[in-house]
């Protein structure tokens, strides 16, 4: 099976649609012909589209943006809609993960709802993926295996992911927050990430909040 | 103060000025925006302040001073244009990175007092399927935003937004 694979984090470096995106290839089956694109701030070159689209099946992994989808990604996505519309093709799915800052899977719902409206306009097939929460934690998390700890509904639902993309099936949308207690996120998110990061830059806590005027 | 952030090529500023909004800082695209690339300089770096300095790093401090945002975009599949949607995400600084529960979900907490009004006016041909979603989106960006209220219409075309602003 030739799938593609499109890797929408804007960011520079690893980034945790980088993470998940690593896990799910671990997860195919040897026999699939797997074909990896990042996108970061650039376009993609127009032949990269005849390619994309040529597996039949394509993979969307992004980090939700301002409740939608990034800027660069969108815009990725309306010249995938051009070529498509140029060039249609038979039996495309597309299967999407997004991953968000927030704690609760479910806020990226909205951006599900985009992708669907796309693959009507595209003409292409929408098979669902995961909406997961708690995004920044999977970065800070990573030398903990996604089987197990906060993530492992995570890495349950991306094998059934794909078991559902091997076979070309939907596999309607699963919104995962993390095994771990919200009020105890928050706290890990101001203390252990935010902080740190922060003091690293000789900032204090009053620093953080300033206003600029 | 407002802020009209748009994506048309030709657009008549003198209609905002004419209308009595001479406040109004308009926020056009001159093909130099960089996108977001979630590093969070602005809120452990630089606070407040975008570490991308390419004319359009002061979005948060504009959102902290003006009382509604006017924005006119080009509907794609229920989402803002690339272009808006970027100046959107580019408002980051507006925010702080701790979290506040409203509605039993997880939300920014804002590095300002002031509330503003979000309008906004999406363009094209658009189906009923993406104006639901389109309406859920700018919900979703009021709450995100600690916006006063939200507002959304709908037009086939861009010179029709013109006339009613």
């Amino acid at each position: 099976m030739k799938i593609s694979i499109i890797n929408g984090s804007q960011k520079t470096g690893v980034s945790n649609t980088g993470i998940i995106v690593h896990e799910l290839n671990s997860l195919f089956e040897n026999g699939n012909d797997i074909h990896h694109y990042t996108l970061g701030i650039k376009q993609f070159a127009p032949e990269t589209y005849r390619e994309i689209v040529s597996s039949g099946i394509i993979v969307f992994a992004f980090p939700l943006y301002t409740d939608s989808i990034p800027s660069n990604v969108l815009k990725m996505l309306i010249e995938l809609e051009n070529y498509l519309r140029k060039e249609p093709q038979k039996e495309v799915v597309i299967y999407t993960i997004i991953n968000n800052g927030f704690y609760e899977g479910k806020q990226t719902y909205i951006a599900f709802e985009i992708m669907e409206n796309w693959c009507r306009c595209s003409g292409v097939l929408f098979g669902g993926g995961i909406g997961q929460g708690a995004g920044e934690m999977i970065g800070a998390t990573k030398n903990i295996p996604l089987c197990k700890g906060p993530f492992k509904n995570l890495g349950r639902e991306l094998k059934s992911l794909v078991k559902k993309i091997e076979l070309k099936e939907p596999f309607g949308i699963k919104y995962l927050s993390p095994y771990f207690p919200r009020f105890l996120w928050k706290y890990m998110a101001i203390h252990t990430f935010w902080h740190p990061l922060a003091y690293k830059n000789k900032l204090t806590k009053k620093d953080i909040v300033k206003k600029i005027k | 103060m407002n802020i009209l952030i748009h994506d048309l090529k030709y657009f008549d500023e003198t209609i905002v000025l004419q209308s009595g909004q001479k406040d109004t800082v308009i926020i056009s695209d001159n093909g130099k925006i960089h996108p977001c690339i979630c590093c969070f300089g602005c809120w452990i770096k630089t606070p407040g302040q975008c570490v991308i300095k390419d004319g359009y790093d002061n979005m948060g401090l504009l959102h902290s001073k003006c009382g509604r945002i006017i924005i006119m975009s080009q509907c794609f599949y229920g989402s803002y244009s690339p272009f808006v949607h970027n100046v959107l995400d580019r408002s980051l600084p507006y925010l702080l990175p701790y979290f506040e529960t409203k509605n039993s979900e997880t939300h920014h907490t804002c590095r300002y007092d002031n509330k503003s009004i979000i309008t906004v006016y999406f363009y094209g041909k658009i189906s009923d399927k993406e104006k639901e979603t389109a309406k859920k989106l700018v919900q979703a960006n009021g709450i995100n935003h600690h916006a006063k209220k939200t507002e959304v219409y709908f037009y086939d075309s861009p010179n029709e937004i013109q006339e009613v602003l």
